[in-house]
């Protein structure tokens, strides 16, 4: 209950103590401050809001498939969305024709704010197209439909996170009023602003609040339930048009590029202090992003407790925040404002105002990359992790990636808020950026504009390396230059391990049969291979025929582990249903452990995660759940033995996954959560080969090769791994993507050594993967 | 090293570079806090009025003289005797030394010359709300900055009948009400957005410096001369550093101040006598005399007078 409470006082903190403040505070009303009222203000905001929304929304729609599986596409994108609106426009409009007309203008302004914009919704729609939408989508493309045809289709099928994209946008697109000041249109969030210099009460301000808050609460909200969706997950190979987002691109950020080349040499070095200023800035940027990044750890924990359905008023919170950094910073400003009057006075001194009003959109951005974190990573991995036993203040591999993205975003949009600058910056020798940027627009000076957008550039550039990095582990630095000279160049391939050379993929996402639903393991014997996935089904695949068995499951129980044995007899670990089940090849079920079995004298197995029948007749069952050890049953499945115990010493087992028996009759355990095998002797119980290489990320699939070489999927490290017994030669293949030979957490890995191919279960793919076994070849 | 800390409202670039060079005449170091041009000191003002009960900086130094005066009446400033001001007209300084005001710039009527003959432009005040010019004149946000406080003191010079007509011409000449502050409303007359705008002439001559071609007339005044805005400066009561800010008030006040801020890009006009000698281009004779006392006691009045005008024509638009 820690982090939830943690976030709680963050949201007391940084937004329900100002709010407070304003309501209390005794400022002016609105017939002193105001200069628009709110019905003059829903009509231009309003419009620039649904324009905006709109046709970024259908611009990242067209983006949203290369985002998805091109990292170039993804780090373009994510400059666009950093660059400042604001900046954006002043550069285009220092270099537009001074007698061009308003209405220029007023269209320069719109194009820069959908070109800042349209990545959001890209990256908001990216769920929808991972979806099987996509055949619907070929199908179209096919029968020869048009853009404007499958672009409606596309709407049709994905309304609700086409709406969650324009509400969203809608909030967000009015918030940039420096850039509709130099345009010279008012808005409610303008308005907003300057009753708020003006020293307005909340009473003062509602007006035109009122007007931002229908976007602001539509935005949060659908912001918030989009990202609650688990991205689903299929088979990604067709061919992704990739023309919309070399252009959107190209307009979004090299064509600015282009512009700032071209104007720098012309309006020289800035003679107003810029250069220092930016180093002022720049230290702040990175303070308020490690904020935000320790931020960040009790937000992940709480988004994972969200999603196994546990503190749900959190929603409440988490919205509340959400809407305080959709409405504009000027009126979170004016909250701290008042709420340091009754502070002590090194509050205004240290800026503690300043930093606590520029956490609220960092943190916002924080709360949404946790969740979508969170709901990206399979539930299984979480599984995993809650067995281990992690808390909120120890960062694993998902926390430590929100981290250090919501670090990096928050940090770069914390600087940009000239609102909050100007009401809370304390005394200082050197000279706030951003109010000074803002001058500098206002006063027409071009010279520390172009200065300071060089430095948003590179602040940028650097976040979407980070970003960019972290989809995959290879450095993507240059490739982020190239995309900012020529759009998004090429597809990147930045793992650092080699992909798979693929022989055929078999099934792919749905439950017809011959499809999966995250499979979770397969056995080959003799020509036949089954494979069991989360619907609860065992299909066998034979001479091009598929059968499909259902399980017996109970509640809500998945089998995660299975083995074929010489008759072809497939052996199951029901896993959540506690018991052992023993298929014949014809399809006959018999309960071989644990509740309801029909011999042997019934015991509580816990959670089997995988069966080896041995050459004697007797089974070898591994089991997790707190008592993780391995079973040893009679043929008759009565309990004779119970090998190690739960623990990280030899001989004990932190999730043994998978089981795999070798030549000399030794048994190969994959001891998951500990990232190491363990060979273990079935007659003694004792710990024959410790192999745990420090690369070795969850290993929960093996088997042996004919000359004695272990086969190990990685379901944490996304690769498949070929080790000598010895632990002397190790290579890899595979790394997570969507491109052809990359994976998603790989469960299980079976060898038919007759026909000379390996079967990868993709689990994340929903698919199976034949692989010959020269592909893995030293 | 001792210290001083100032929020000012007059251009950042402009102040910092006065600054350090107080800096380098009294060894004190200058903390400030600057505030963007869209708000110029009506937002530091509410500052320093949120902070009334432990001010944070020592002294104010604001670009035009309403919201000082204001600051003055409701206490928040300390009285501050120096004889640099001694010896200036009446309306450069707070009757009780509670603020000061230096290097004044004038009001000004921006046009560009290829488009509109000088002649053409008003040169008197009430003109420029003339039926020929519906919907072509730009102004800042009256409720910030220099903009508000010439309509206070148009307000607090003009009897009452003039007043009103003002305001019932401001009701109906549709202004382009910018947000961006007065140099956005001199980057409308140079776009062609707008044939006049009322705005200062520091900024006019700052679009020129850059070689925008624009011109501006200073026009006159019904009650009877130019509006200038004066710089103010005074010192908030109960603040950290008294005695620093008692040596900045008056290194502002000094002719060394008032050189450098007329030979400066904002070309402020010197009250100094002496300093007025060398920099004759930049005297304004015929100044519109303001009490900013009054102008300040009738602010939020004339202010809400304005803001209910141009409801009006934004609702008849």
């Amino acid at each position: 209950m820690v982090a939830p409470v943690l976030v709680c006082c963050g949201v007391v903190l940084l937004v329900v103590c100002p709010w407070a403040a304003l309501l209390v505070h005794p400022g002016q009303g609105a017939q002193d401050t105001a200069l628009h009222g709110a019905s003059a203000l829903i009509m231009p905001t309003v419009g620039w809001a649904v324009l905006v929304a709109v046709v970024a929304t259908v611009l990242g729609r067209l983006a949203a498939p290369a985002l998805t599986q091109r990292t170039s596409a993804l780090t373009g994108a994510v400059i666009a969305a950093m660059l400042p609106a604001s900046a954006v426009f002043y550069v285009w409009y220092a270099m537009q024709p001074v007698d061009s007309g308003r209405w220029v203008t007023a269209l320069l302004l719109w194009a820069v704010l959908v070109s800042t914009h349209w990545p959001v919704a890209a990256l908001v729609l990216r769920g929808s197209v991972r979806t099987a939408a996509l055949d619907s989508d070929d199908a179209a493309r096919q029968l020869g439909a048009g853009l404007l045809r499958r672009l409606s289709m596309c709407a049709g099928r994905e309304w609700p996170m086409w709406l969650a994209s324009v509400a969203l946008l809608a909030a967000l697109s009015v918030l940039a009023t420096t850039a509709f000041d130099l345009a010279g249109v008012v808005t409610a969030a303008t308005e907003v602003r300057a009753r708020a210099a003006l020293g307005a009460s909340f009473a003062g301000l509602i007006g035109p609040l009122l007007v931002l808050s229908g976007p602001a609460i539509a935005g949060a909200v659908a912001a918030w339930m989009c990202l609650g969706q688990v991205p689903p997950q299929g088979d990604h190979k067709r061919t992704t048009p990739v023309w919309p987002a070399i252009v959107l691109v190209m307009a979004s950020v090299t064509a600015p590029l282009i512009g700032l080349i071209w104007i720098t040499p012309q309006v020289g070095a800035p003679t107003d202090g810029m250069a220092g200023a930016i180093v002022h800035v720049v230290l702040r940027g990175i303070g308020i992003g490690m904020l935000v990044a320790m931020c960040t750890m009790p937000m992940v924990s709480v988004c994972r407790q969200l999603r196994r359905g546990r503190v749900r008023w959190v929603h409440g919170v988490v919205l509340v925040w959400l809407v305080a950094a959709l409405l504009p910073s000027s009126f979170v400003a004016a909250g701290w404002s008042a709420l340091q009057q009754w502070l002590p006075p090194e509050f205004a001194r240290w800026g503690i105002g300043l930093i606590a009003a520029s956490l609220v959109q960092g943190t916002a951005v924080a709360w949404l990359i946790a969740r979508g974190m969170v709901m990206a990573t399979p539930i299984e991995r979480e599984d995993a992790l809650a067995m281990v036993g992690t808390r909120w203040w120890r960062p694993d591999h998902a926390m430590g990636m929100a981290m250090v993205a919501a670090g990096a975003v928050g940090g770069v949009l914390s600087v940009f808020m000239p609102a909050i600058e100007s009401m809370l910056a304390p005394p200082a020798a050197g000279p706030p950026l951003v109010s000074r940027l803002v001058d500098a627009m206002h006063y027409q000076r071009p010279e520390s504009v172009v200065l300071a957008l060089w430095g948003l550039l590179i602040a940028a550039a650097a976040v979407a390396v980070v970003i960019g990095i972290m989809r995959h582990r290879r450095t993507v630095a240059p490739l982020c230059l190239l995309v900012i000279m020529f759009g998004c160049a090429d597809q990147s391939d930045s793992s650092t391990v080699q992909p798979l050379t693929i022989d055929a993929v078999i099934g792919g996402p749905g439950t017809r049969t011959g499809r999966f639903v995250t499979p979770r393991a397969a056995a080959v014997h003799d020509g036949v291979l089954v494979v069991i996935d989360r619907t609860g089904r065992l299909q066998h695949f034979e001479d091009g025929g598929v059968c499909a068995v259902d399980l017996p499951l109970e509640g809500r129980g998945f089998p995660t582990g299975v083995h074929l044995d010489e008759h072809t007899t497939a052996w199951v670990a029901d896993t959540h249903s506690g018991r052992v089940l023993r298929i014949e090849h014809g399809g006959d079920i018999e309960v071989f452990a644990g509740p309801g079995a029909a011999a042997g004298e019934p015991h509580d197995l816990g959670t089997p995660s995988d069966v080896q029948p041995l050459p004697d007749g007797r089974v070898l069952v591994s089991v997790y759940g707190g008592d993780d050890h391995l079973a040893l049953l009679g043929a008759d499945g009565a309990l004779h033995g119970v090998i190690g115990s739960a623990g990280d010493g030899v001989g004990q087992f932190r999730r043994p996954q998978a089981l795999a028996l070798d030549a000399h009759g030794q048994v190969w355990v994959a001891d998951a959560c500990n990232h190491r095998l363990q060979r273990v002797d079935p007659e003694t119980g004792e710990v024959t080969a410790v192999l745990a290489p420090p690369d070795m990320r969850y290993p929960y699939g093996l088997d042996i090769l004919p000359d004695g070489d272990l086969l190990v999927s990685e379901y944490g490290g996304n690769v498949l791994r070929r080790m000598s017994p010895d632990g002397a030669r190790s290579r890899r293949w595979g790394g997570w993507g969507d491109n052809p030979g990359q994976l998603r957490t790989p469960w299980s890995v079976t060898i038919d050594e007759d026909a000379g191919v390996l079967y990868l279960v993709d689990a994340g793919h929903d698919r199976v993967l034949r692989i010959a076994l020269q592909a893995v070849a030293w | 090293m001792p210290h001083v800390t100032v929020y000012v409202s007059a251009d950042e670039a402009l102040a910092r570079t006065m600054l350090d060079a107080f800096t380098r005449d009294t060894g004190i170091s200058v903390r400030m806090v600057g505030d963007t041009e869209a708000f110029k000191s009506t937002g530091l003002a509410n500052r320093i009025r949120r902070e009334r009960v432990r001010p944070v900086a020592d002294v104010f130094w604001s670009s035009e003289a309403t919201h000082m005066a204001l600051l003055a009446d409701e206490g928040l400033l300390e009285p501050t005797r120096t004889d640099r001001t001694t010896t200036w007209p009446a309306q450069w300084r707070d009757a009780d030394h509670r603020w000061h005001g230096f290097s004044p710039r004038p009001r000004v009527i921006a046009f560009d010359p290829e488009v509109m003959d000088r002649a053409d432009v008003p040169i008197a005040m009430a003109d420029v709300f003339a039926p020929r010019f519906i919907g072509q004149v730009a102004i800042a946000d009256p409720r910030f900055g220099t903009t508000g406080g010439h309509l206070s003191a148009i307000a607090a010079t003009h009897v009452p009948a003039s007043w009103l007509a003002l305001l019932d011409a401001m009701g109906h000449a549709r202004m382009q009400v910018l947000a961006g502050g007065n140099a956005a409303t001199v980057d409308a007359v140079i776009r062609g957005d707008a044939l006049l705008g009322l705005t200062d002439y520091d900024d006019v001559i700052a679009a020129q410096d850059r070689g925008r071609r624009v011109d501006m007339v200073l026009p006159v005044h019904e009650a009877g001369g130019v509006m200038v805005t004066p710089n103010t400066v005074g010192v908030l009561r109960g603040c950290p550093s008294p005695d620093t800010a008692r040596v900045l008030v008056d290194w502002l006040l000094s002719d060394i101040a008032a050189e450098m801020l007329a030979a400066s890009a904002s070309r402020n006009m010197p009250v100094q006598q002496s300093v007025q000698t060398q920099f004759p281009e930049l005297v304004v004779d015929d100044i519109l005399l303001v009490d900013h006392g009054a102008a300040a006691a009738g602010h939020n009045e004339a202010l809400a007078a304005v803001l209910a005008a141009l409801r009006r024509q934004s609702d008849d638009s």
